[in-house]
């Protein structure tokens, strides 16, 4: 049934050579070598060999070699055509791998300056400075995720710096105003103005207490000079 | 006139500005105080706390590494 061919025969066609479909009565009519006479259908991508769809030469290569058409239709201008293919489908795996190269470079450099930013952000943030910010644009997800958590941890972490800070202005402003009024200057006043409701309501107490002390200490004035007025006037 | 030093490297905000407030009441009007730390917030800590209680920020000196040396006038 099957005839070898004389590769000096050959005319570049697969006219006279054997064809699959007829051999293995094939009725996969959406095969893309049914019913081709173009190239050998090893060399044809997406064929349907044993109820599977194939991918490219390279990819079938195993399938092919133990097929007994392969053997058969191999001939001269056969080999040429698929070393040809084989070639440009080494030459396509090899742009791929190029590509795929590149772009795993690029994520690994964009990987390192991401995590080196967040490094540094976070060295910043533990010595004790919540005002660090980093863009937090980047081509990773991961990445840029991270810069997120980063700046908004910095921010809660300045919210509570900033309200301990608050709370140190406070404290510090209502000491130097005691003790002015403890060496007698009645004049001082807890001036400075608080977000802080506590601080506000201490400043108010704070003032008023002077306040009334310097009241009380006035009209004990008054008093002790109106006595001293009296005696003056009674003591012959 | 003498500048008393006060080295607070090593603290936190707002430990310095406590420091300085406890020291305040010593200082006579026109003394210098003269204060070292290395806090990131500590230059903006004395700023405020120089503006809160009426006293003079006179000058900053960066010794590098974060250590920064500021002089109040009282």
């Amino acid at each position: 049934m099957f005839r070898w061919k004389n590769p000096e025969e050959n005319d570049g066609a697969m006219a006279e050579k054997i064809k699959c479909w007829e051999i293995f009565q094939c009725r996969e009519e959406k095969c893309p070598a049914y019913g081709s006479e173009k190239e050998p259908c090893w060399l044809v991508e997406g064929t349907r060999c044993r109820h599977e769809i194939q991918g490219d030469f390279l990819g079938k290569v195993d399938l092919c070699i133990e097929c007994e058409i392969f053997s058969v239709n191999m001939d001269l201008a056969a080999m040429g055509a698929s070393f040809k293919a084989i070639s440009e489908q080494f030459e396509r795996a090899r742009n791929t791998l190029e590509e795929r190269d590149r772009e795993l470079e690029n994520i690994s450099l964009e990987m390192a300056l991401g995590l080196s930013e967040v490094f540094e952000a976070l060295r910043e943030i533990s010595s004790g400075d919540p005002l660090v910010r980093i863009p937090e644009d980047s081509s990773l997800e991961l990445i840029s995720k991270l810069k997120q958590l980063v700046n908004r941890t910095a921010e809660n972490l300045g919210e509570m710096v900033d309200l301990s800070h608050e709370f140190a202005m406070g404290l510090a402003e209502h000491f130097d105003v005691l003790h002015r009024v403890t060496r007698g200057d009645m004049t001082a006043r807890v001036r400075g103005d608080s977000n802080v409701e506590l601080l506000e309501s201490l400043k108010q107490v704070t003032n008023q207490m002077i306040a009334s002390v310097h009241d009380e200490i006035n009209e004990r004035k008054q008093v002790t000079a109106d006595l001293k007025g009296v005696r003056k006037n009674t003591v012959p | 006139m003498a500048i008393e030093v006060l080295d607070m490297l090593g603290m936190k905000c707002p430990q310095p500005v406590l420091k300085i407030a406890v020291r305040a009441p010593d200082m006579n009007p026109d003394e210098i105080l003269e204060v070292l730390g290395d806090c990131p917030t500590f230059e903006r800590d004395v700023r405020v706390w120089c503006e809160r209680l009426g006293k003079t920020f006179l000058s900053i000196r960066d010794e590098g590494k974060g250590r920064k040396r500021i002089q109040i006038r009282f």
